[in-house]
C-alpha cells in the first residue's frame, strides 16, 4: 500500500485559541457546501475535499481535528480512506455519513477508526453533537 | 416469508411462462388445419408451459349418462383418463368442476382437491397422480351481439400446487377457451363451406384481433414488471440520490437557524442558503418524479417526444450506479436532433435497459477499460431525418453465435438475468417504426443503437 505523503512529520498542533478544523470529504457538491454551512454556523473552521483522493494528497488536511466523510463516493470509498489512514498510522476521529442498509460496512468502518455514524438524511444537531464529541 | 423481491420474481416467472404459452397458443390457433390437431396442440402447449400437469378437452355426449368424452389430452396420467368418468348430468359424477362448468357455462375451479367435497368421486385417483388443484373451463364464446358460440365441451386442467388457479389464471384460461371456441367453429365452418363460413371467418378474424390484443396487454404487463425489477436493482443508488439533497437541506436549514440566532444576522448568507435549500428540494423531487413515471403501469399516449429529454431523464437514475461501478461516462448529444413520435416511458425503458446492460458488460473488465458513451446523431435519409441513439461500452462484447440470439426472449448471459430486456426493447422500438441493432466494436465491447424516424 502506498504511504501517505506527510506521515513523516506529526500533524502540527492547533493552537488552543484557534477553533478546530473540520474536514468534510464528500463528492456531492451540494451536500459538501451545506455541511460547510452547518459546521461554520457554530464557529468551527472547515476544509472541503471533493474526494478521498483529494484529501489524501492535499496539504490542507494537516490541521484536521475531525473528519466528516461520506461512505459512498465515486472513486475511493469512505471505508477505503479510513483504511488508508489507519495503515499510515494517521489517527483522526471520523464521522461517517451512511445510507440505510449500510449496516455491514459499519463494523468495518469502526475497525478502521470511525467514531460515529449518521444515516442520511441526518439531523443537523446530531452531526454537530457528534463533531463536538469527537473533538474532546 | 417471501420478500417483495421474491414475490416479484415469482410473478415475473409466471407472467413469462404465461406470455410464452399465450404466444404459442395464438400461433396454434392461427395455423390449425383440423379441429383434432388444434385441440391436441393446445393441450400440449399448456402442459409444456409448466403451469399444469394434465390438460384435456372433453365434449358432452348425449347418451343416457351424459358422458364427457375426452377428445384431446396431454400430460401426466393420460392413460387413465378414460376411467376417470365425468358427466355433465345431475348425478354424483356430474357434481365435480367439469359437470358444474358444463351446466353453468362458466369456469369452475377447485383450490384444494384434498378437501373440496366436489372432488370426492375422483379424489383418490387425482391425489395418486399428484394433482392438487384443477379447473374446468367451458369452450364457449359470448359475443357482444348476445350470440353464443358453444362447442359443448370443456378444457380441463390439473396442477400440482394448491390454489394454482387464481383470479389472473382463471381470466387467462377463460380467454384461451374463448379463442379455442372461435377457432374450432371457424375450422368447422370452412369445412361446411356454406354461407355461415363467411360469417365464421369474420368471427375468427375478430378473435385473432382479440388474441393479439391479449398478447399486447401481456407484453405491457411484462414490460412494467421488468421496469420495476430494474428499479429494484437500482434501489440503493436511487435512495442515495434522494438522501443527498435531503441531508443538504437539513444541514443548510440548521445553519440558517444558527445564523439567525446571532445578534446581527448576516442575512445575505441566509438568503443564499435558502436558495440552495429550494434547489435541493427540487432536486429530490425530480428523482422521485422520474421513478414514479417509470413505475406507471400503463404506457402513456404517444406524442411528440424529444430523445435528448429522454436521455436527461434516465441518466440521473442510472448515472450514480455507473459511477459506483467505476465506469466513466461520456455523453455527446447532437444539438439538432429531430423530435420523434413516441411513448416517453417506453423509450426511457429502452435506454435504461441499454445503459444497465453496458454497465453489466464491464463488471469483469479491468477498471481502466470501464468507459461507456451515449451519443445521439442525425441521419438524413430519403424519407427525412432519423434520430439515432448509440450506447457504446468497452465490455466483454459478444461473438458471432451470440449475435444471432441477443434479441431473443429468454436469452441471457447474466447470472440471474431474465433475458427479457433486449427482447422487450426491440419490440418497443419496432412498434415505434424504428430499428434497434447491435454491432461489435473493433477494439472492445459492443455498441447498441436505435434509430427512430423524425417528425417532418
Amino acid at each position: 500500500m502506498d504511504s501517505i505523503p506527510f506521515t513523516d512529520t506529526p500533524p502540527a498542533r492547533v493552537a488552543e485559541c484557534d477553533p478546530p478544523v473540520i474536514s468534510v470529504v464528500d463528492d456531492d457538491e451540494s451536500l459538501r457546501r451545506s455541511l460547510r454551512n452547518l459546521v461554520r454556523s457554530v464557529g468551527f473552521r472547515v476544509e472541503m475535499f471533493a474526494s478521498a483522493e483529494e484529501f489524501l494528497t492535499s496539504p490542507r488536511r494537516e490541521h484536521t481535528g475531525c473528519l466528516v466523510l461520506d461512505l459512498r463516493m465515486t472513486g475511493m470509498s469512505g471505508l477505503d480512506l479510513l483504511r488508508r489512514l489507519a495503515a499510515s498510522n494517521v489517527r483522526v476521529p471520523a464521522i461517517v455519513l451512511t445510507a440505510h442498509g449500510d449496516g455491514e460496512i459499519r463494523q468495518k468502518c469502526l475497525q478502521a477508526g470511525a467514531v460515529a455514524f449518521l444515516d442520511k438524511p441526518f439531523r443537523g444537531t446530531a452531526l454537530l453533537d457528534a463533531v463536538r464529541l469527537a473533538l474532546r | 416469508m417471501p420478500t417483495h423481491r421474491e414475490d416479484d420474481e415469482a410473478t415475473l416467472g409466471r407472467l413469462r411462462r404465461r406470455l410464452r404459452t399465450l404466444s404459442q397458443c395464438t400461433h396454434a390457433l392461427l395455423r390449425a388445419e383440423s379441429e383434432q390437431a388444434l385441440l391436441q396442440s393446445i393441450c400440449e402447449i399448456l402442459v409444456t408451459g409448466g403451469e399444469v400437469r394434465l390438460a384435456w378437452v372433453g365434449y358432452y355426449e348425449d347418451d343416457a349418462e351424459k358422458t364427457v368424452r375426452p377428445v384431446a389430452r396431454a400430460g401426466d396420467g393420460i392413460d387413465d383418463l378414460e376411467r376417470l368418468e365425468s358427466s355433465w348430468g345431475e348425478m354424483e359424477i356430474g357434481q365435480g368442476p367439469i359437470g358444474i362448468a358444463a351446466r353453468t357455462g362458466d369456469a369452475c375451479w377447485v383450490d384444494d382437491i384434498r378437501t373440496d367435497p366436489r372432488c370426492a368421486p375422483w379424489r383418490a385417483a387425482a391425489l395418486a397422480r399428484g394433482y392438487a388443484s384443477c379447473i374446468a373451463v367451458p369452450l364457449i364464446a359470448h359475443e357482444t351481439s348476445g350470440g353464443v358460440v358453444d362447442l359443448r365441451g370443456t378444457l380441463n386442467l390439473y396442477a400440482a400446487e394448491c390454489r394454482a388457479f387464481d383470479e389472473s389464471a382463471v381470466e387467462h384460461y377463460r380467454g384461451l377457451a374463448t379463442s379455442v371456441a372461435y377457432a374450432v367453429t371457424a375450422l368447422r365452418g370452412h369445412l361446411a363451406d356454406d354461407l355461415a363460413s363467411g360469417v365464421t371467418a369474420l368471427r375468427a378474424r375478430a378473435e385473432r384481433k382479440r388474441a393479439e390484443e391479449a398478447l399486447q396487454r401481456a407484453r405491457e404487463e411484462l414490460a412494467h414488471v421488468t421496469r420495476v425489477t430494474t428499479l429494484g436493482e437500482l434501489a440503493a443508488s436511487i435512495a442515495h440520490e434522494i438522501n443527498q439533497p435531503l441531508a443538504a437541506i437539513g444541514a443548510d436549514a440548521n445553519a440558517c437557524l444558527h445564523w439567525l440566532a446571532a445578534e446581527r444576522p448576516d442575512l445575505d448568507i441566509v438568503r443564499e442558503t435558502l436558495a440552495a435549500i429550494v434547489k435541493d428540494g427540487l432536486r429530490a423531487g425530480e428523482v422521485i418524479a422520474r421513478i414514479r413515471t417509470l413505475l406507471t403501469r400503463s404506457s402513456v399516449a404517444r406524442g411528440p417526444c424529444d430523445l435528448t429529454g429522454v436521455i436527461r431523464d434516465v441518466l440521473p437514475l442510472v448515472g450514480p450506479e455507473i459511477g459506483r461501478c467505476g465506469i466513466s461516462l461520456e455523453v455527446s448529444l447532437a444539438a439538432n436532433l429531430p423530435q420523434v413520435v413516441g411513448d416517453r416511458i417506453q423509450l426511457q425503458q429502452v435506454l435504461l435497459n441499454l445503459l444497465m446492460n453496458a454497465a453489466e458488460a464491464m463488471r469483469e473488465v479491468p477498471p481502466v477499460r470501464r468507459r461507456m458513451a451515449v451519443r445521439t446523431t442525425v441521419d438524413h435519409r430519403d424519407d427525412g431525418p432519423w434520430a439515432i441513439v448509440a450506447v457504446e461500452d468497452a465490455g466483454i462484447g459478444f461473438d458471432e453465435a451470440e449475435a444471432t440470439r441477443l434479441f431473443d426472449a429468454f436469452y441471457t448471459t447474466k447470472p440471474g438475468g431474465l433475458g427479457m430486456g433486449l427482447s422487450i426493447s426491440r419490440s418497443i422500438i419496432d412498434s415505434h417504426r424504428g430499428r434497434l441493432w447491435a454491432t461489435a466494436n473493433s477494439d472492445h465491447g459492443a455498441t447498441f443503437r436505435f434509430a427512430l424516424p423524425g417528425v417532418p
